[in-house]
């Protein structure tokens, strides 16, 4: 084993595989720009977007042109504004779900790997069960009671990752635990709790990097699979998802435009976030474990 | 000039890794008659499995035989095609590997896959081969009705007889074993040792790899010492261990303990080179309290005395006795 | 003694199944309830509904007796086939009729979405394993964060478009040609088809499989490529297969045994992918108009039928542990390692 360099902050792993030429950094920095290039566009979406994406502002159905970079939609609406909108909506709800996933997961994760005993087993039993059920089911019934809104969305999804971070986390903790420089630890008289937050969570900054990469791409198609369904936003809200199920039966009439470019953001948007993770977890080897 | 079985003149393989060329075996000739036992001796990365396995192709990227002959039974092993290749393999020529634990699939039965010798070369229909793999099976001591067995219910010295059973289910002209008995404990290695033997008394000729000097002086009829891909001693076996002539089969000989003897242990000291950038010279002369100039400066050829061979400048001089 | 010993492993293993159950049902059950509001005005939106009817409805679901009641009671009706009524139109109607002719379809479309899945997944595994390094490995490696990272919906759609309506070779929603009767057995209307001879019929449901099942299958291959990929990478590296080559066993007969070494770990991502798969099949079905489960949920999400979700949820439950306990089984056949 390697010994274990405790890092800095959550970010500085994520600064070292940058700076260093092993293979992978390709796919490690179209990632990168991937997700730059949306979240640039979430974040100056009042400058870029030509239109409000609410309104109607030229006649429906207008396919693409200089005018329109990706068409207009049935009710005239600029299908590129829309998209440009559409990506803080996502963000949004992904980031929320996955902070919130994250801060309940990776605690309960820390407290049932180093414990053990009962709580372990009980708390192991319940993820393991909730990990096992089909993600994008679980959202919608939580959905579904919740009722529809971006906030409630992300509580939704947030459910569904929770033991993805629990199970990586405990795995981990587990791993760690035994180590020597842990049973030092113990011999000065640490406190648990300080041992926790201070010398595991650290070790495990680079595992939550690229969990957090997995989850988040696999939140982005959750998100779209729950607004598609119409659980998400309400109109007139610009929304990927809920944009690519009122579009449907007009893209097979070949207006292919209303459907071809909100799937497309949707796809590249977890790609990035995925070539991000797989080239995270090929340097850590973790790839077959998550 | 007598037959040989196998010959290898001139041997030179290389692996081609991202951090440079690696030298594993460097021109290395050998030769092996009918029904002898030759054992090469070197410690790990000296090129011996290297070399075993360059007789039977399994040489696989990044490593590449890049030059030399290997002769056996008349026919030209390395210029033969694929297919040609592979009714030798397993067929005149058996292999035994190291690790008994990896060496059978996990998922199959071990009488299917002995049977399978059968069927591959003689073109046996399944119940004959089975019958024939029961038999072979009995032949290295282990019960016929083991035949529908796992190999992970089998000890490791049951597999090891497994993978020798199907080594020599065919009764091969030679028997390549790479450190048979290096992953099993001592009272096992013996009867492995045992079986191998028993072979040779029915003709097959063994190439035997191993590290351990005094394992291979048991056995061999022959012994060559390798050392950083290189041929450095080579001869019968009575000559390499009464009287070593490179100061390397030396230094093997005292890492020996001796039961009967009042023997001082001594390990050769300093590691092997790295064969990226081997040493220039005698690649032993880092580590060899009796090199000099000539050795630091000049490669050394192999020379001969009769059956024994040895590859150093000083070799048959006063400098090295003692 | 094999035999016995396996008739054994089932049996404990179906017996562990329960407490997986259990777990799932008190997950749904509590996720469900003890979300704050109350869960029939969330269902049933902001509008102003008459206290009376409230109610009423909270009496159909069950709603107005103590949670810990609650909770056994409806677990008690599930375990006797009892998934409550619906509440929405058409009202009063027990879920379970729906999940009866529901069910079947969603079971067909995912045991093709899973064949095609598996399928593509060996295949483009094993060749990127065979070709290890070369550019082809690439490509199949960007292949499986591609077809991982498809938004199932459009890239359904885009099939529907290519394969519907440009080339009009294959229809692009239902399960079956309306024009087409057939008797119903089993609701899987391939088996249903060869069951009673009609070749009409099974032409037609097949032409029906082939684009949504391809949708899931494609999207859900990428995993399988991947670790078909790396195992078979590890399987070749191994012992045994240099000592298959040493003994002169042809190339295809050590490619085969590589390849039934590297699927052993595949099985234990099977059960974990079917999950994700049904998921894939909500998302399918509403793209296809395929009239299951999927369909069935997202209905009555509109509709606002809470009883109807919440059935359909536990019943997906029970049937996530019956898959891991037929891909624990699988598992125990095909490997003689595990001990039973």
């Amino acid at each position: 084993m390697e010994t274990r360099i405790k890092p800095k902050s959550l970010l500085s792993p994520l600064a070292k595989q940058l700076t260093s030429r092993l293979p992978g950094r390709g796919l490690l920095l179209a990632g990168l720009a991937i997700v730059l290039l949306f979240i640039g566009m979430a974040v100056f979406a009042p400058w870029i977007s030509p239109y409000d994406p609410t309104k109607m502002v030229d006649k429906p159905f207008l396919p693409p042109s200089l005018k329109h970079l990706m068409g207009t939609n049935r009710i005239g609406q600029d299908v590129f504004s829309r998209i440009v909108w559409g990506s803080r909506i996502v963000l949004y709800v992904v980031f929320s779900a996955t902070l919130l996933s994250m801060a309940i997961g990776i605690p309960l994760g820390l407290l049932s790997g180093y414990r053990g005993g009962k709580i372990d087993r009980v708390l192991s039993m319940f993820m393991d069960s909730m990990y096992s059920f089909p993600a994008l089911i679980l959202a919608i019934a939580i959905a579904a009671v919740l009722g529809p809104s971006p906030m409630n969305t992300a509580i939704a999804i947030a459910f569904v990752y929770i033991p993805t971070y629990f199970r990586m986390i405990r795995g981990q903790t587990l791993s760690i635990k035994n180590q020597l420089f842990i049973d030092a630890a113990h011999a000065l008289g640490i406190p648990d709790k300080r041992i926790m937050l201070r010398h595991i969570l650290p070790n495990l900054a680079h595992t939550i990097l690229v969990v957090f990469s997995l989850s988040v791409a696999d939140a982005i198609l959750t998100e779209a699979g729950l607004s598609f369904l119409g659980l998400s936003v309400t109109p007139p809200t610009p929304d990927w998802g809920y944009d690519l199920r009122v579009g449907q039966p007009f893209f097979l009439n070949g207006q292919w435009w209303l459907v071809f470019f909100p799937g497309l953001s949707v796809m590249l948007l977890a790609m990035g976030f995925a070539l991000i993770g797989e080239a995270l977890s090929e340097r850590l080897s973790l790839a077959q474990s998550i | 000039m007598p037959g040989y079985l196998l010959e290898i003149r001139d041997l030179v393989v290389k692996y081609y890794t991202l951090t440079g060329v690696v030298r594993a075996v460097d021109h290395v000739s050998l030769k092996l008659k009918p029904g002898e036992w030759l054992s090469i001796v070197g410690e790990s990365g000296c090129g011996k499995s290297t070399m075993a396995y360059s007789i039977v192709r399994l040489i696989s990227p990044p490593g590449k035989i890049v030059g030399g002959k290997i002769i056996f039974d008349g026919r030209d092993l390395l210029g033969m095609s694929a297919r040609d290749f592979r009714r030798i393999l397993g067929r005149e020529i058996g292999v035994v590997f190291q690790d008994p634990m990896t060496s059978l699939d996990p998922l199959r039965r071990i009488g299917d896959q002995i049977a399978e010798v059968y069927m591959t070369h003689l073109g046996m229909k399944k119940k004959e081969a089975l019958e024939k793999a029961g038999e072979v099976l009995e032949r290295v001591g282990i019960p016929r009705d083991k035949i529908s067995a796992y190999p992970h219910q089998m000890s490791g010295g049951q597999r090891q007889r497994v993978a020798i059973a199907i080594a020599v289910a065919l009764k091969p002209k030679l028997l390549i074993a790479d450190e048979p008995t290096t992953a099993l404990d001592v009272i096992v290695q013996d009867t492995i040792m045992d079986l191998l033997q028993s072979f040779k008394k029915e003709g097959t000729s063994i190439l035997f790899i191993t590290h351990d000097l005094a394992l291979a002086a048991e056995r061999s009829d022959r012994i060559a010492v390798m050392y950083a891909g290189k041929l450095v001693e080579e001869g019968p076996v009575e000559e390499i261990v009464d009287n070593p002539q490179h100061p390397y089969t030396r230094g093997l000989l005292k890492s020996v303990p001796d039961l009967w003897g009042p023997k001082k242990i001594e390990s050769i000291p300093g590691y092997p080179p790295d064969l990226r950038s081997p040493p220039p010279g005698c690649r032993f002369h880092p580590r060899c309290r009796y090199a000099d100039d000539r050795c630091r400066r000049e490669e050394p050829v192999l020379r001969c005395l009769g059956e024994h061979c040895v590859a150093c400048h000083k070799a048959g001089s006063s400098g090295v006795e003692g | 003694m094999a035999k016995k010993g396996l008739g054994y492993y089932i049996v404990v293993r179906a017996l562990m199944i329960i407490p997986t159950i259990l777990i799932l049902y008190t997950i749904v059950f509590i996720l469900l309830r003890i979300l704050p509001g109350n869960p029939i005005l969330a269902v049933v939106g902001t509008r102003n509904i008459p206290p009376e009817q409230l109610k009423h409805l909270e009496h159909l679901a069950g709603l107005d007796k103590p949670l810990i009641i609650q909770y056994f009671d409806y677990l008690w009706n599930v375990l006797h086939g009892n998934f409550g009524v619906t509440l929405a139109s058409p009202m009063g109607v027990p879920v379970i009729n729906y999940i009866a002719t529901r069910f079947p379809a969603t079971l067909e479309l995912t045991i093709w979405g899973f064949t095609f899945s598996v399928i593509i997944g060996l295949v483009t595994g094993m060749i990127a394993a065979l070709k290890r390094g070369s550019k082809i490995d690439t490509g199949m490696r960007i292949y499986s964060i591609v077809a991982y990272t498809l938004f199932i919906p459009w890239f359904g759609m885009i099939l529907q478009y290519v394969f519907g309506v440009i080339l009009g070779v294959l229809p692009t929603g239902g399960r079956i040609d309306p024009r087409i009767s057939l008797q119903t057995i089993t609701g899987l209307y391939v088996l249903d088809s060869i069951l009673t001879g009609n070749i009409p019929a099974l032409i037609s449901s097949i032409k029906h499989l082939i684009l949504p099942g391809l949708t899931l299958g494609i999207v859900l291959s990428g995993a399988y490529t991947r670790l078909v990929r790396n195992n078979m990478v590890d399987v070749l590296s191994m012992d045994f297969i240099r000592s298959y080559k040493a003994r002169g066993i042809p190339r295809y007969k050590i490619t085969w045994y590589a390849l039934k070494n590297a699927f052993i770990p595949v099985i234990t991502l099977m059960g974990l992918q079917f999950a994700i798969l049904l998921g894939g099949a909500i998302l399918t079905e509403t793209t296809f108009s395929w009239p299951g489960m999927g369909t069935f949920i997202v209905d009555r999400i509109e509709y606002r039928d809470y009883n109807s979700i919440q059935g359909a949820i536990i019943f997906f439950a029970f049937f996530v542990a019956v898959i891991s306990l037929i891909v624990d089984v699988i598992y125990a056949l095909l490997d003689p390692r595990i001990k039973y």
